[in-house]
């Protein structure tokens, strides 16, 4: 009864915290200058957003013990979901974001430094 | 002016977030569900799944499947025609175009981190795809969504390792209409073996009979060593899934050839 509380407890902090990274990062996409930072904020929605929630989520459900025995898979297809998400994710972004660079459609500016660009020249 | 324009637009936002969240948390606002409804789907599981008079029922746990595959098969059936007959279209479109290899695949495509991912993804993705095709009679799912997951887990392979690595893997064109000839002659013979049954037999018998009838016999039956598996409707999701599977990939293949080939 009490183990179940706890897990109901961990999972709705976790949904905050989700919440609260949604937030943020929605703020983000609005407010931050081009893509590649856009990108980041994209990627704090992915796992802070995204992939949290879900695991509290799967707390919660593991707790409601009036679920019956049906919970369990319920839970099992949330954390499925969470680690192919937080698997799938960045790849995804990855992808994205090297695509951008090496087609050159987007514009760098507003830039303090670009790494790759000395890597690449050899400096 | 602006500020007071955002400040109205928020005020609505927040207005309509209340109303909804209210709308759902009361169960008194809203529409009530009129008993009428309930009387209706209880008719729908009825003859869905019972076990007691298996004559007046499909036998098919899951009611989507049930009424796909038994109450209107005949016209799943002609969709799924209409679907073969696009892709024979597509097929003779591009007949003249010939595919020519790249040997060295691995250089193509995108970069090591998403091809990882991919292959991990493309195993699960197999994994979960199969178990939807076999599990269509009893969770949802079924035949063409299984079929048209696998499909899209392959257009996400061609994307990132380029379609070359299908094609040098040897799931080349050819092999997917094989596939999809096997799919749909399973679905056709399945669909039409109670009729030549009922021919031999001297009984009646109908197109897409899963459970015997009143009149005629016919029919596998539903359950094995305890396992529920629907007879007929297992066999015809697998076929479908073969078939979609195939049939989509023969598009992906033929539509990830570049504008350049073509033109040659």
């Amino acid at each position: 009864m009490i183990s179940s509380l706890i897990l109901i407890i961990i999972g709705g902090a976790l949904v905050v915290i989700g919440s609260f990274c949604s937030l943020v990062a929605a703020i983000g996409i609005l407010r931050l200058p081009n893509f590649f930072t856009r990108i980041h904020a994209l990627t704090i929605n992915i796992i802070g957003g995204t992939f949290t929630p879900l695991i509290g989520c799967g707390f919660i459900t593991l707790g409601l013990e009036t679920l019956g025995s049906e919970r369990l898979f319920i839970a099992g297809g949330i954390f499925f979901t969470a680690i192919l998400i937080v698997i799938l994710g960045p790849a995804g972004s990855h992808a994205l974001t090297r695509a951008a660079y090496r087609s050159k459609a987007v514009s760098f500016e507003p830039k303090f430094i670009n790494q790759l660009e000395k890597e690449q020249r050899g400096d | 002016m602006n500020i007071s324009y955002r400040f109205i637009g928020l005020l609505l936002l927040i207005a309509m977030i209340l109303a909804i969240s209210i709308c759902t948390t009361i169960s008194n606002v809203g529409f009530n569900i009129p008993h009428d409804i309930k009387y209706l789907s209880r008719w729908v599981i009825y003859s869905s799944y019972l076990v007691t008079t298996p004559i007046f029922s499909s036998m098919v746990p899951e009611i989507v499947n049930a009424v796909i595959w038994d109450y209107r098969g005949i016209d799943t059936f002609f969709e799924t025609s209409v679907f073969y007959i696009a892709i024979i279209a597509a097929i003779a479109l591009f007949r003249e175009v010939k595919i020519e290899l790249v040997k060295e695949y691995q250089y193509l495509g995108l970069s090591k981190i998403v091809k990882t991912v991919t292959k991990t993804l493309l195993v699960i993705g197999l994994g979960a795809a199969i178990s939807i095709a076999l599990h269509g009679h009893i969770t949802p799912g079924g035949g063409f969504q299984a079929g048209s997951i696998l499909a899209s887990l392959l257009l996400i392979v061609i994307i990132v390792f380029s379609v070359h690595f299908i094609l040098m893997k040897g799931l080349t064109k050819n092999l997917a209409i094989i596939i999809r000839s096997i799919g749909l002659i399973g679905l056709v013979s399945a669909i039409f073996i109670p009729i030549l049954l009922s021919l031999i037999m001297n009984t009646y018998g109908f197109v897409f009979q899963n459970q015997p009838k009143v009149m005629s016999p016919l029919g596998l039956s539903y359950v094995a060593d305890g396992h529920v598996l629907s007879a007929m409707v297992l066999l015809l999701n697998i076929f479908e899934f073969l078939a979609i599977f195939a049939g989509f990939l023969i598009i992906f293949i033929l539509l990830s050839r570049p504008t350049k080939e073509l033109e040659n």
